[in-house]
């Protein structure tokens, strides 16, 4: 296994900058995701750490050794693709030994049968080792294209979307068991993604990548909790993170937050907060983004004190709960989201009265969109710190 | 030992090997198409004698006066133009119904049109030579005989050597742009086809607004080189002539002639000559279609 | 009046050998449905199951073997597709190339011969509708998938059906365009009020669309209801395991008295967990069945509580909840909570079942095993 850095790797391609000064270090066993929407260069970091591709500038180290001229197959990498890459011709346990069998690494059959079985057991596939691909799932195949990479013992996994084409309960479970592997394992992983609950789920840290640049890493909870930006705070979160433009007001012993809802301009008394109500009085805030997720806003269909009136956009289920969307009725038509549970009767376009739980609130700047501050801060840093220890 | 792995690791190298790949394809391009085009645009501007050329400018280009050569191209013209005509309506009709749900032994009826493209052209030259043969015992004399008339000299009436020609033709070919015409209409998604019936389309409609569109690359492809194929056309007449020499040049055709000028008459150079305003009349012809089709039109998406 | 009836529905496969072979000869086997007037019903289930050969036979694309289908009042067995005075819209959008989008939606007025003005009038009138007013004059090729999709829908809509028809109409979009149409088709469907047929693979589109959910599997339906009813009262375990994302933890499981009250006991395993009280009247000691109970109603029990401690196998925060799998014998079980406390793999928690959440199948049939009232 083996610590993984890049340091200001940059990449293009003809006029498209890939990547823009990449600088990541990958502990030794660590899992690390790389999370971003599609097309911000998660996979050409990874094909960079694979020797795919070459950086023009910047150097790719393993275990502190510079390795940008050494090609692919020197590197002693792993790599599981998002489609599998399967040799269609060979038998399973064929395309398994098939690395073993090469020239570099020359293993006699006994070592490599004794080596896939190992393998099988851990993928659970010692079944499938006779088929061709042809006649196996696209979740078995998955397994294979694990297992083959299991059976290397390589210095790092490299995983490119490997769950992406899976139906939704196969990638859960899938998931899931990923995440024992790799503990049993103790392997150094390198996870690419672009669905946040695999990055939560899976990483012991995450660096989310926007337009080939970092724009955040830390782990799940961090990233959660304090998201460095409005971006990072809309990617993590199912249905995503609630904005909400306002004005503060009020003096340093009570502020308020004003916004506008259906026509009409409502405050919100902020809670008192150490470090909230010092960033206020500090940077003498007046507008702000106000993030607060879906499931700290509480509806109710009667009129209730404290509770904003406002229209039913929609009502969907996600799952194992729903989600009810509001029109706010401002000429951006923006909307809000709130977790209720399922099969409730809920008319579109009817009255609802909603009440938010400020003190789970984060806070942006109008301007710049960046972190500004949240409710009970300082607990999460410690939190944070207490994970990165681990 | 040392040179043998030493030639082996430059053949294998990452950077050699992407060209050792190509390398086949692009002698064979060099060897038998560039060269061979460079050589007769040369060739046009010389006089090919036994061992020696001599270079006699645009002298060789005075066979387009030629009185024949200019029949020769009226006729390879007429050809292409009727051919075109027959052979991409017709095999698209046959394609269409032969795609169409209701349709029984769809594989015999495949296999029954596309056959005659698998015929020797030699062999089946002779045959139709023979069946339009201007004695009363011939095929086509006994079937016209049974509706009681005359016997027709086939190969040397003018108006009746065309019928032959586009026969042999269409017997011939109808099957291949057929088969082109499948695989492009097995490419439109069913569920047009639905949706327009479900929306009250007729027939007609259904063709105009689905089928032609959609079909419309292979429409294209075939109409190009069927204007190739027919200026080109030269085995049918040869060998329904029994030779180059029909009566009065009546089936001589654009390659015909050539031919004549560059084996029979062994004059190379003004062979070379004809074919290069050859090629020229067809890039320039297929040109103006493609664009007209709007094949160099850079679509926006 | 009902919108749209099924009796007792069979379609054979087709001799062509075309279908894949299934255990059964029949695609759709004694399907019976009614669809009130106005309401949207979903058909629900994995591919292959029949759902959009049903889709098929109702629009009148695929025969019917047997039975009898009712638009209304009218019997539209032997109906062709164009007088069954329905609209439907397709997978593949089904854009018909030369004409641009305005062209494609008034393509069947003007097929049915419908004269201009009234023409321009209703196209007019829908465009808005359906958010594409801005996209009239483009053609299909220049349109992204989403907008495709409500060109496709418009066309189906503008001729006023008595029903429409969905196949799989979100199958091609991902992502964020697929929730905003999903959400467009509900608002619009709220709006037009039009008795509609959506078939679908995924659970929690008719979940969230449907008034009721008709499931289907290899042909039969397995039960029809609303999307409360096949949440937290499936007729059988197939349905119990395909409505919920993530699926409900269904395990083979003994039962055995201790000491007065019931457990369920797992093989492979020390877990146990006590039985609801409303279920002794069905069970007995040695009793085998299958336990069926949703991730979010698993609960990490308290100090005292009766559940024996087990072992977390796997851990994972997803920020606004937290999963935790348990092995029990060879399966996985998972429970959800959004208790903020984080574990870690090894530690150990006591389990208990939200009692009028649990489910009892039968062990051979998978049928649901009530208790007795």
């Amino acid at each position: 296994m083996a610590r993984i850095q890049l340091e200001n790797v940059k990449k293009a391609f003809g006029k498209v900058q890939a990547l823009d000064g990449i600088t990541i270090d990958v502990k030794d066993k660590e899992f690390f995701v790389l999370f971003g929407p599609a097309g911000a260069g998660k996979t050409t970091i990874l094909n960079c750490i694979a020797g795919i591709m070459m950086p023009e500038e910047g150097l790719v180290k393993f275990d502190g050794e510079i390795m940008n001229l050494t090609d692919s197959a020197h590197r002693n990498v792993a790599m599981v693709f998002e489609n599998y890459a399967l040799y269609p011709q060979m038998t399973v346990y064929d395309n398994m030994a098939s690395a073993l069998r090469s020239k570099l690494y020359k293993t006699d059959e006994a070592e490599i049968r004794e080596r896939i079985q190992w393998a099988a057991k851990i993928m659970k596939m010692e079944k499938l080792l006779e088929r061709l691909p042809s006649q196996l799932s696209n979740g078995q195949k998955q397994r294979v294209a694990m297992g083959r990479a299991l059976v290397r013992n390589p210095s790092v996994f490299l995983m490119d979307e490997p769950l992406a084409h899976l139906d939704a309960k196969l990638r859960n479970s899938m998931r899931t068991e990923l995440k024992e592997m790799q503990a049993n394992l103790g392997s150094t992983c390198i996870y690419v993604t672009h669905d946040f609950m695999e990055a939560m789920a899976l990483g012991d840290r995450i660096a989310i990548i926007k337009e080939g640049r970092i724009v955040q890493i830390g782990t799940g909870d961090e990233i959660y909790y304090m998201p460095c930006n409005e971006f990072t705070a809309q990617l993590m979160g199912d249905p995503e993170i609630n904005l909400i433009d306002a004005e503060i007001s009020g003096t340093e012993e009570a502020y308020t937050a004003k916004f506008s809802l259906n026509g009409e301009m409502v405050a919100c008394s902020l809670p008192q907060d150490s470090g909230v109500y010092a960033k206020i009085k500090e940077l003498g805030l007046k507008r702000v983004d106000i993030g607060i997720r879906p499931q700290h806003i509480k509806y109710s269909f009667e009129p209730q004190d404290g509770y904003f009136k406002t229209t039913v956009y929609s009502y969907e289920s996600i799952g194992n709960k729903s989600v009810i969307v509001t029109d706010c009725g401002d000429k951006n038509h923006s909307q809000l989201r709130m977790i209720a549970p399922n099969g409730l009767r809920v008319a579109i376009d009817n009255d609802i009265y909603i009440h938010l739980e400020m003190d789970h609130a984060i806070f942006f700047g109008s301007e710049t969109k960046d972190y500004i501050v949240r409710y009970d801060e300082a607990n999460y840093i410690a939190l944070a710190a207490a994970q990165e220890d681990e | 030992m040392k040179k043998q792995s030493f030639f082996r690791k430059f053949l294998y190298s990452q950077k050699v090997a992407p060209y050792v790949f190509i390398a086949p394809f692009v002698i064979t391009f060099l060897v038998f198409f560039a060269y061979s085009i460079f050589s007769m645009v040369m060739m046009s501007f010389q006089k090919v004698a036994g061992a020696g050329t001599t270079f006699i400018g645009t002298e060789n280009y005075r066979v387009l006066s030629n009185s024949i050569f200019q029949k020769s191209l009226k006729n390879s013209i007429f050809y292409t133009i009727v051919s075109c005509a027959l052979m991409i309506p017709i095999p698209l009709v046959l394609a269409v119904m032969l795609n169409s749900k209701p349709m029984r032994a769809k594989s015999t009826f495949r296999s029954i049109l596309f056959i005659p493209a698998l015929t020797s052209v030699v062999v089946a030259g002779v045959v139709f030579r023979l069946m339009f043969g201007e004695l009363e015992g011939s095929f086509m004399n006994q079937i016209i005989g049974m509706f009681g008339k005359a016997p027709i000299v086939w190969l040397r009436t003018p108006s009746t050597v065309w019928l032959v020609l586009f026969f042999v033709c269409l017997w011939r070919w109808t099957g291949v742009n057929m088969m082109y015409y499948l695989s492009g209409l097995q490419q439109i998604p069913a569920d047009l086809y639905e949706s327009a019936s479900i929306d009250g389309a007729s027939v007609m409609q259904q063709f105009r607004y689905i089928t032609i569109p959609l079909l419309k690359p292979t429409i294209v492809y075939v109409l190009t080189i069927s204007i190739f194929g027919g200026m080109a056309m030269f085995s049918e007449s040869y060998m329904i002539f029994n030779g180059n020499k029909s009566p009065n040049n009546v089936g001589t055709t654009l390659v015909g002639f050539l031919y004549r000028m560059g084996f029979e008459q062994n004059n190379l150079g003004i062979a070379s000559a004809v074919g290069v305003v050859f090629l020229l009349i067809v890039l320039v012809v297929n040109a103006i279609q493609l664009a007209i089709n709007g094949t160099f039109s850079r679509k926006e998406n | 009046m009902a919108g749209l009836t099924l009796n007792h529905i069979y379609k054979r496969y087709d001799n062509s050998g075309k279908k894949k072979k299934v255990k059964n000869d029949f695609a759709v086997k004694d399907l019976n449905l009614v669809c009130e007037q106005g309401e949207f019903i979903a058909l629900l289930g994995p591919s292959g199951c029949g759902k959009t050969t049903t889709l098929r036979m109702i629009a009148g694309l695929e025969e019917i073997t047997d039975g009898e289908i009712y638009i209304g009042e009218r019997l539209v067995n032997n109906l062709h597709p164009k007088d069954r005075n329905i609209g439907l819209a397709f997978e593949d959008y089904a854009m018909y190339p030369p004409l641009n989008v305005y062209g494609n939606v008034a393509f069947n007025l003007r097929a049915k011969g419908v004269d201009k003005s009234e023409i321009d009038r209703r196209v007019r009138e829908i465009a808005p509708l359906m958010q594409i007013d801005d996209l009239l004059e483009k053609m299909p090729v220049k349109l992204s998938g989403g907008q495709k999709q409500r060109v496709n829908i418009a066309r189906a809509i503008i001729r006023e059906p008595e029903l429409l028809l969905m196949d799989e109409p979100l199958s091609h979009l991902d992502g964020k365009a697929r929730q905003a149409m999903r959400t467009e088709i509900k608002r619009l469907i709220n709006k037009i009020k039009c008795t509609t047929v959506y078939v679908t693979h995924d659970q929690l589109e008719a979940m969230s669309l449907a008034d009721k959910i008709a499931i289907i599997n290899f042909g039969v339906l397995q039960q029809f209801g609303t999307p409360t009813e096949v949440y937290d009262d499936p007729v059988n375990e197939f349905v119990a395991s395909f409505i919920g994302e993530p699926p409900m933890n269904i395990l083979e499981t003994t039962i055995i008295k201790k000491e007065g009250t019931f457990f369920f006991t797992f093989s492979n395993s020390n877990l146990e967990i006590a039985v609801p009280q409303r279920y002794y009247s069905v069970i007995s000691d040695g009793f085998r069945c299958k336990m069926g109970v949703r991730p979010m109603d698993v609960l990490i029990g308290g100090p005292d509580s009766q559940g024996t401690p087990e072992k977390i196998a796997t851990f994972e925060n997803l920020g606004d909840e937290r999963r935790i799998g348990i092995h029990v014998g060879d399966i996985l079980m998972m429970l959800i909570t959004e208790d903020e406390k984080r574990y870690k793999r090894g530690d150990i928690i006591k389990l208990e079942v939200r009692g009028e959440k649990t489910h009892l199948f039968d062990i051979t049939t998978g049928d649901r095993i009530r208790e007795k009232k």
